[in-house]
């Protein structure tokens, strides 16, 4: 055993114990500043742009959608994923910090949709754990703002954001 | 002649070594281009038909026209010249073929998978029709597991 990887692991230690009073605060902070990711794979992205425009305006909820990997922390699976697709996706997910959510967006990002006995499909539950699923082939702007709320309802409640942050 | 876009004639070759000659004599009359090149799977009688669609843009005289030819392939081993060199539109419909149907195209100049991922479907051919999807009709399903259970 080398000295510097248990003085690094105790000193995660440490950390972790000193911040464990402070886990309703990273739940708070977390559930105001989702950035989800645009992982944009088919129709659904109409809906979910509609839903960060003027009319709804799902950002004055903290919501905001971001273009860089690493400077977010939630993914918004919207539409169909093919086998190809699937890979760059768990790349994706594996590049986000680490309280991150992820949220599958329309009926073919639940259950496959109308393509559901393809040979090239791939279920999200399947590869990630999804926290809210939104129904509808697509789905309402509307639906997706509600899931936002619903992540924030959960994250406070459950304590998602701690959990993450501080144990796994 | 002209107007009419219906108009379309049809050929069938047995023997798919014959398909270059052919092309080569359908380019020199004006068909420049390959609309479409897919293939239809017969498992019963053991063949595949690989089907091309040709049409011209210089000559305005055949330009309504669509010339179809059909090329018999064995299934087991399903092997065609390329037509790559006498029309370069087929290239990657060649491709597409070879990764849904199989077929091998010989002295094709980059034959691999254009669509699929080739890690998940080597060897494998989605559009054959012995191709076993692994999430089949849910609704079939149900409606035998409702009979069986009506029966008992």
């Amino acid at each position: 055993m080398d000295i510097a990887g248990v003085a690094e692991r105790s000193i995660k230690k440490i950390l972790k114990t000193l911040m464990k009073p402070f886990s309703p605060m990273i739940d708070w902070a977390t559930k105001y500043s989702i950035w989800p990711v645009h992982f944009t794979t088919s129709c659904c992205g109409c809906e979910f742009a509609a839903s960060y425009g003027p009319r709804l305006d799902t950002e004055r909820l903290g919501s905001l959608p971001f273009t860089h990997v690493r400077n977010t922390n939630a993914i918004i699976i919207e539409g169909t994923i093919t086998k190809k697709m699937a890979k760059a996706l768990k790349v994706v997910y594996e590049q986000m910090p680490a309280p991150k959510f992820v949220v599958a967006m329309g009926a073919c990002a639940i259950d496959g949709g109308i393509f559901h006995n393809s040979y090239n499909i791939v279920k999200p539950r399947d590869i990630l754990p999804i926290e809210v699923y939104i129904p509808g082939c697509p789905p309402r702007p509307e639906a997706v703002t509600n899931a936002v709320r619903t992540l924030q309802k959960r994250m406070q409640t459950l304590r998602l954001a701690s959990k993450q942050a501080l144990e796994g | 002649m002209s107007g009419d876009s219906q108009v379309k004639a049809e050929l069938f070759i047995e023997n798919p070594a014959e398909l270059p000659s052919v092309a080569q004599t359908l380019k020199e009359k004006g068909y420049d281009h390959v609309i479409s090149l897919s293939a239809v799977d017969y498992p019963k009688s053991n063949e595949i038909h690989l089907v091309v669609h040709v049409s011209s843009y210089t000559k305005k005289d055949i330009e309504p026209k669509i010339f179809e030819i059909r090329v018999k392939l064995n299934r087991d081993n399903p092997r065609v010249p390329s037509l790559v060199k006498i029309w370069p539109s087929a290239e990657f419909q060649e491709r597409e073929a070879y990764e849904m149907f199989g077929i091998v195209f010989e002295n094709h100049p980059d034959l691999r998978n254009i669509l699929l991922d080739p890690e998940e479907f080597s060897g494998v051919h989605p559009l054959r029709k012995d191709y076993i999807v692994q999430v089949e009709d849910i609704m079939l399903k149900l409606k035998e597991e409702v009979k069986s259970g009506g029966n008992k």
